[in-house]
């Protein structure tokens, strides 16, 4: 039989927050927000979350010294290390938990090809730029449609990556936002550990989670 | 405006005869009024006589899973709010999950304060 490697897969939903300072990191436009109290509400579930998927990952007792993160959106640039420190800095929960992970040991490794990034990024910002609900509605169609494409795509560069960077011996931890499929992938070649506490559906929406 | 807990309908669906009994006890002493069911196709007719608010739904039990169960929900009752309970998720029923609008996805097993603080977020929503 096949020695099976292990990998933690933590599958995410992505705040708003998250995507508008990713595209800003990238040199794009931020994406405009909801009302403050929509606003509020979103990132104290965005928190919760993070706080529940901290508690889970602890309870693993990961040797972080042998854990390599690959981190949805995070495209390989040479810069990876000072991308997630903005915006942890700029205070995403995500890539708040992602930097202590680093500081324990953790090795960071980015996932995505840029240009697949950028497109993803146009496609969303075109959706969020049209005003009237009946253009919303068609932009919105247009949008998954395109978007499951790219996905694939994107989803083909990332088991790439973690095929071609994990290092004998290390554990993959995965953070990938749910309406990815590359856990169908990987469960070919490794023995996947779901790690999931709470998905606020609701309070975050999905449209932001490509 | 937030709702008072007691004009609050909560159908819980779970075929674990003991969870259904102790959610149901903490959920009653948080005054929701409350309507248990056994089973998916016994939960679906509980849903349409009760009209409630709020479900929370188990997606492994025998028969008709909790994926089932809402899909037959979801094609009479686009508006009620779903809580997802789970001691097996996987990406694949989250994401059925997330095409059936539901509100919040918790992996069992959980605190009591956590499943009473999803339920107030969701009624908020």
């Amino acid at each position: 039989m096949k020695d099976m490697k292990r990998l933690i897969y933590v599958p995410i939903l992505h705040a708003r927050d998250d995507s508008r300072h990713t595209a800003s990191v990238l040199g794009g436009n931020e994406t405009d927000g909801l009302s403050n109290g929509g606003m509020n509400k979103e990132l104290t579930a965005v928190d919760e979350m993070w706080e529940g998927i901290a508690a889970k990952i602890g309870e693993l007792n990961l040797p972080l010294n042998r854990a390599r993160i690959y981190q949805d959106g995070l495209p390989v640039c040479g810069n990876e290390l000072e991308v997630v420190t903005r915006l942890a800095e700029s205070g995403s929960p995500n890539f708040l938990f992602i930097l202590d992970l680093i500081q324990k040991r953790a090795k960071l490794e980015a996932t995505e090809d840029l240009g697949l990034l950028v497109r993803e990024y146009d496609l969303l910002n075109k959706l969020l730029l049209k005003n009237s609900a009946k253009d919303r509605k068609i932009m919105i169609a247009e949008y998954q449609s395109k978007s499951r494409e790219l996905l694939t795509m994107r989803d083909e560069f990332i088991l790439n990556r973690i095929n071609t960077t994990l290092q004998p011996g290390e554990i993959p931890v995965v953070f990938m936002g749910v309406m990815h499929r590359l856990d169908k992938m990987l469960e070919k070649d490794f023995l996947v550990s779901y790690v999931i506490y709470r998905l606020p559906f609701r309070s975050i929406g999905t449209i932001y989670n490509a | 405006m937030k709702k008072k807990p007691e004009t609050v309908k909560v159908l819980l669906i779970d075929d674990e005869p003991e969870l259904l009994e102790v959610m149901k006890d903490l959920l009653e002493e948080q005054k929701f009024q409350m309507f248990c069911a056994s089973g998916g196709l016994n939960g679906i007719q509980l849903n349409e006589q009760q009209d409630p608010d709020l479900i929370l739904l188990d997606l492994r039990m025998p028969g008709m899973d909790g994926i089932e169960t809402l899909r037959s929900i979801r094609e009479q009752d686009e508006k009620v709010r779903v809580i997802i309970l789970t001691g097996y998720g996987c990406p694949d029923t989250i994401r059925d999950a997330a095409d059936l609008d539901v509100s919040e996805y918790l992996s069992k097993p959980f605190e009591n304060e956590d499943l009473i603080n999803v339920i107030e977020r969701t009624l908020e929503t």
